[in-house]
Order: C-alpha cells, then structure tokens, then sequence
C-alpha cells in the first residue's frame, strides 16, 4: 500500500469496522425497499461504503468487507442470496479496484460501471444456478434500472467520500 | 498544521464528466431497445417449467388452470393464454413478482428453488418435427 492514513491499529480496525456496519445496515435496508421495487432490481446502497472503503481506507480492505457483506447476506437471506451477493460483488469490487487505481473516471463512472458488472455476474451466476441461460430475459430492464440508480449511488458517493476522505485526514494524528 | 487530504487514489477525480452522459445514455438506449425486442410480439402456446435446466413439466397456455409444481411449495396459474408463478415459498420473490408472461421466448426464474419457466411454441416445434 503506498498511503496507508491510519496511524494506528485501533483506528483501522474501527474506521473498517464502522464501514462493514454501514454496508450491513445498508444491505439490510435495502432488502426491505427491493420489496417494492419491480422483480430483482435493487439499488445497491451498499456498495456505495464498499466504494468509500475502497478509496478511504484501501483496496484489500474494501475487498474483506465485500466478502462479510455476502456473508452477512448469507446469513440473513439463506444460500441462493449469498452467492448472488458475492457474485455480483466480487465482480463489481474488482472492476471498480481497476477504474480506481488504473484511471481517472469520474465517480458516477465508476459507479455506473460497476452497477453494469455487478448485474452481468448476477446473471451469469443465476444462469449456472438454473442451468438456463433464460435468466438473460431481465437483463434489459437490470441494465436500465442499474445505469439510474447507478448514477444516483455515484452522486452520492462522489459527494460522501471527499468529505470523508477529508475528515479522516484532519483527525489522523501526527 | 496537519496534513492536507493525503494524496489518495482519488485525486481530482470529478464527480462527473460530460462524456459521462453520452455512456450512460448509450447504455441506457441499447438496453431499453433490447427490452422492446425482446418482449416477444408472437404469443406462445405452452410454458415450460425447467429444473437447474431440466425440462420438468409442459404447461398448455389454452387453458386457464392452477398448476401446483410437483415436488417445490410452487404455483403457476395460466390465465387468458398468460401464465404466472402465482405462488412460491422463496424469500425474494422474484418469480411472483415478475408476473404474467406470454411471448415466445419470454421467461420467469425463481433462484432459490432453481426453477426457470420458459414459454414456447408448440407450432414451431411441430415444424420442426416435419423437417427433422
């Protein structure tokens, strides 16, 4: 890791810690309004701390707590839900690692970006489970629904995590 | 005093860019036109009900009917040659929720059981059959 902000053990761990809370109590709320909403379209709050995580704390740790999230998803919302969370997640966590570190697009880019292959391996992991390739049959209507809120979650983020950025580095102590 | 924002992994990155907008407008065009190709014009004549992609059952469309799925706590019901899962004991319900389909090729899937119902048509496969 080039910059590492935390000067200590304890305040990585909490910072991780209150990160993987958020993207739990994230992950929870929004199955409560996915209830709502047309079939499988989600709007992927979560992954607007896994996005923070990713550019405040670092890469490896944005990773381990994409990985807890599925396992909290597990958890709470039995197997076929786990492996669609980490399929989708994992994906989506590698390709905004890349945007990130590889190019300079914009926050909403790499949120769009990210919603788009966060779907495609939904799909694609929901086809294996099938054995039907008919899964494909909403990927249309994901593809729109996740650009709109991906573009919303970008927003957000693109505004949270310079804030946070900036109040993690005014509390850092040297 | 302190140190400014450390220069991060995100330095100057915007919020936003103009060429943003062309992408997700892009992406949004081709998928809306997908969604209208794909929504098949041509109705069908059966359903098929598919296990981890094994044909399972064959479900005539001509005829309204509640059909129990043998073996799953599952229930499609057809209805004015349209067919739905009308009930299912997953948790996310996407199966119900995706409602009535008729269009050849249109499909409904239900992860946690791994059922797929498909609907096809029968005249075409008969045409088949003649060829083959």
């Amino acid at each position: 890791m080039k910059i590492d902000p935390f000067d200590s053990k304890a305040r990585y761990v909490a910072v991780t810690g209150i990160m993987l809370a958020l993207a739990a109590a994230l992950t929870a709320f929004e199955s409560m309004v996915s209830a709502f909403l047309p079939a499988g379209v989600r709007i992927g709050l979560a992954n607007i701390a896994v996005f923070a995580a990713a550019v405040c704390i670092n890469l490896p740790t944005a990773f381990i707590i994409t990985l807890l999230k599925s396992v909290f998803v597990l958890m709470t919302r039995g197997v076929t839900a786990g492996i669609m969370s980490a399929s989708g997640g994992l994906l989506s966590f590698g390709i905004t690692a890349l945007l990130l570190s590889k190019t300079r697009c914009s926050y909403v880019m790499i949120s769009v970006i990210s919603a788009i292959v966060h779907i495609l391996g939904q799909l694609g992991a929901a086809a294996l489970l099938t054995g039907s390739v008919y899964t494909l049959y909403y990927a249309p209507l994901l593809l729109v629904t996740g650009t709109v809120s991906g573009f919303f979650t970008g927003i957000v983020s693109g505004k949270v995590i310079p804030l946070l950025e900036k109040s993690l580095a005014a509390h850092k102590r040297d | 005093m302190k140190t400014q924002a450390s220069a991060s992994r995100n330095n100057g990155r915007k919020l936003l860019s103009a060429r943003d907008i062309l992408f997700l407008a892009a992406v949004i065009v081709i998928a809306l036109a997908a969604y209208f190709l794909m929504q098949g014009k041509e109705r069908g004549t059966a359903a098929v009900v598919s296990f981890e992609g094994e044909a399972v059952a064959e479900i005539p469309l001509d005829r309204d009917g509640v059909y129990p799925l043998e073996g799953f706590d599952m229930e499609l019901t057809v209805k004015n040659g349209e067919i739905c899962v009308s009930r299912s004991d997953c948790p996310d319900k996407i199966c119900e929720k995706t409602g009535f389909i008729s269009g050849t090729g249109q499909s409904i899937v239900c992860l946690p059981n791994r059922i797929s119902v498909r609907i096809i048509s029968n005249t075409e496969n008969e045409i088949d059959v003649v060829l083959n």
